[in-house]
């Protein structure tokens, strides 16, 4: 009996864990004409998977916790746009281990959720698989240009320019001539971010000295706060972050030390007013949105969708009272120029991280 | 030299949270009582501790909440193991699902997802007037925060409780034999309850450390892996307060040596260096530190009848 009893509350405790994975329901508010966003290379053939609004269904996977601040958390909230925007069912499941996409994908789908979403190239290869047996849903895997025609697209909001503004704002800012950029788990996105930022940073002042580094994790603020804080040791005076929830850590030993920071993904300004120079944003949400759009209006295919500066997928906002101080006009409008030649695609961004040097370079 | 005592300071406060922890876990298991459920309680240690001094205003309630929360699971966790004999090991992994999964769900009810969390007032570094300001020796001993200048005073009095008094007698002599300890009138579920409520408060403040004096945020799951640390520095320091002290400093070593290189821009991968606390976690575990016993009676639930 004791054991039983024993058992009965160790089960009870671990069942408590499940709560995480939450369904928001249908709401039939009234579906707004969503702004999507211009698409470039705009598909030819159609894939043949059009649903109408009324019978939308749209799914995410996420690999992290919908409250990460940063990665999960802004793919969540265009999923909140989606249901809004087009009043269709949602459901999301977080904190989903690798062992797990395919599974993942399998319950969605079953359960006829027919746009499902897997948040990060590492879901790709699940998305190929359980793509081929469910041929009527849309997949879209977020942050890599890897696609299976006909219903697995991809969907990319370049972190890569994301990167390179940020670089650009910091080299302008920096006095001591060293900025620092800090990157969390060593995904294909976010890699790209910080090697995006080196490159933005040299690109616009070739002395400048960049200490980069990746944590290897999105959750510990603390290690985060420590590297930042050994970065801004060895002069740093300008730190960019793409480490979601981590990140804090880093912006924490920004505001302590009273040097820059410039947030990946969201803008930070509200969290540190003093202290955040601008923010390199990402609005995957919208690049959602417009996906969802294409399946609405029969053009969607199993094919690459970048949306970068160009498609206002990819933006960086300013904290006036930090930039007005730290920056000249002449900076400010460097910033803007980089940004409409990032939109333009008259910058290489590949190109120009492909020079920068091993030893800055992270992987 | 400053980069030996910056690399020093680093280590210091990286250890903190790992120490706090182990130092309490080292009761638990003298007395007999394995709990691997650390790394779940100081979740939940985190979030109280954050949400008391947000709401209170004052970083010593969120330390109160944190002790508090830390000793309410510490009750469930010596009941079901304690009192209804349930297996150590399941009942402690069970925790630190329960700590993540309690932590992660009242933060986003109290605090709502994706919200501007509110900053909570947090332990600063203290500046003790002159101490502070003796060069090497003031920047290497005297720029911490309160909680870490507490931590090492209970530590050396947990040490010698533990060595040099009939309480610390029996709570040695419960993890060896629990038998011979009854038949000499000592009530071995008590002195079991008493070690393992007072450990999992300790685990509970050393959540707190992390996200009211290290930090002064919560971020779900950002314990990281410090609970399992402890565990394994309880183990290198010999089931000793003082030796979980030296564990301490190698394990908060290895996350300094991360911090550090991270700077200094060598081509060492970054991978590697992420690698190396566990790296040394393992090179102490397997013997570098010598023999390490384990109570005898550890893990064994007691049955009186």
């Amino acid at each position: 009996m004791k054991k039983f009893l024993a058992l009965a509350l160790a089960t009870s405790m671990s069942v408590s864990m499940l709560a995480g994975c939450g369904s928001s329901g249908s709401n039939g508010g009234t579906p707004s004409a969503s702004d999507a966003p211009a698409n470039s290379g705009a598909p030819a053939a159609s894939s043949g998977i059009q649903i109408a609004k009324e019978d939308l269904k749209v799914g995410l996977v996420l690999p992290g916790s919908i409250n990460d601040q940063g990665w999960s958390t802004s793919a969540y909230m265009g999923l909140q746009a989606i249901e809004e925007d087009y009043g269709c069912e949602t459901k999301y499941m977080e904190n989903v281990t690798v062992a797990s996409y395919e599974e993942a994908f399998r319950s969605l789908a079953s359960a006829g959720y027919n746009v499902i979403f897997g948040h990060g190239s590492e879901f790709f290869d699940a998305a190929e698989i359980v793509g081929a047996e469910f041929p009527d849903v849309a997949f879209v895997v977020t942050s890599t240009d890897r696609y299976a025609e006909p219903n697995v697209a991809s969907l990319n909001t370049l972190p890569t320019e994301m990167g390179y503004v940020g670089g650009v704002g910091a080299a302008l800012a920096s006095k001591t001539g060293t900025v620092g950029a800090i990157g969390g788990s060593s995904l294909v996105s976010i890699v790209g971010a910080v090697n995006a930022f080196s490159a933005g940073a040299i690109a616009t002042n070739p002395d400048i000295k960049v200490l980069t580094n990746m944590t290897g994790d999105d959750f510990d603020a603390a290690k985060c706060k420590e590297v930042a804080q050994a970065m801004i040791d060895k002069g740093a005076d300008v730190i960019f972050y793409d480490a979601d929830a981590a990140g804090l850590g880093a912006l924490e030993a920004c505001k302590e030390n009273g040097v820059l920071a410039i947030p990946a993904i969201a803008d930070a300004s509200e969290l540190a007013p003093d202290t955040v120079l601008m923010s390199a944003c990402n609005a995957i949400g919208k690049a959602m949105d417009a996906v969802v759009g294409y399946v609405v209006d029969g053009s969607f295919n199993g094919q690459f969708y970048p949306m970068g500066c160009d498609t206002g997928c990819v933006f960086y906002t300013t904290n006036e009272k930090v930039w007005d101080a730290n920056m000249t006009d002449e900076a400010k409008a460097q910033v803007e120029s980089v940004y409409q030649q990032l939109a333009n695609k008259e910058i290489d961004v590949d190109a120009a991280i492909a020079t920068v040097p091993d030893s800055i370079k992270v992987n | 030299m400053e980069a030996i005592i910056d690399f020093i300071n680093t280590d210091i406060r990286m250890m903190m949270p790992m120490l706090i922890a182990a130092m309490g876990l080292v009761y638990g298991e003298r007395a007999g009582i394995l709990n691997i459920g650390a790394e779940g309680i100081m979740l939940i240690g985190a979030f109280a501790g954050y949400t008391g001094a947000v709401f209170s205003g004052s970083p010593w309630i969120g330390i109160l909440a944190a002790m508090l929360s830390g000793g309410l699971v510490g009750v469930l966790f010596a009941f079901l193991v304690i009192t209804l004999q349930a297996d150590q090991t399941v009942v402690g992994a069970a925790l630190n699902i329960f700590g993540l999964g309690l932590s992660t769900t009242l933060n986003r009810v109290v605090f709502g997802v994706n919200s501007n969390m509110p900053q909570a007032r947090s332990f600063s570094t203290l500046h003790i007037p002159v101490l502070s300001d003796i060069p090497v020796l003031g920047t290497l001993f005297f720029k911490y925060n309160i909680l870490a200048y507490l931590a090492v005073i209970l530590l050396i009095i947990l040490h010698i409780i533990l060595f040099r008094t009939k309480l610390g007698l029996k709570i040695r002599a419960v993890g060896e034999n629990p038998r011979a300890c009854d038949t000499l009138g000592i009530n071995v579920y008590r002195v079991r309850y008493g070690a393992v409520i007072f450990s999992t408060m300790l685990c509970g403040i050393a959540g707190a450390y992390l996200s009211i004096a290290q930090l002064s945020m919560f971020a779900e799951n950002m314990v990281a892996g410090r609970g399992y640390i402890a565990l394994s520095a309880v183990v290198f320091g010999k089931y000793s307060p003082l030796g979980t002290l030296v564990a301490g400093l190698v394990f908060g070593g290895g996350q300094a040596l991360q911090a550090k290189m991270a700077a200094m821009q060598t081509n060492f991968p970054d991978e590697l260096l992420q690698a190396i606390p566990y790296l040394l976690t393992i090179f102490a575990l397997v013997g570098v530190v010598g023999k390490s016993v384990s109570p005898a009676a550890e893990t064994v639930p007691y049955d009186k009848d």
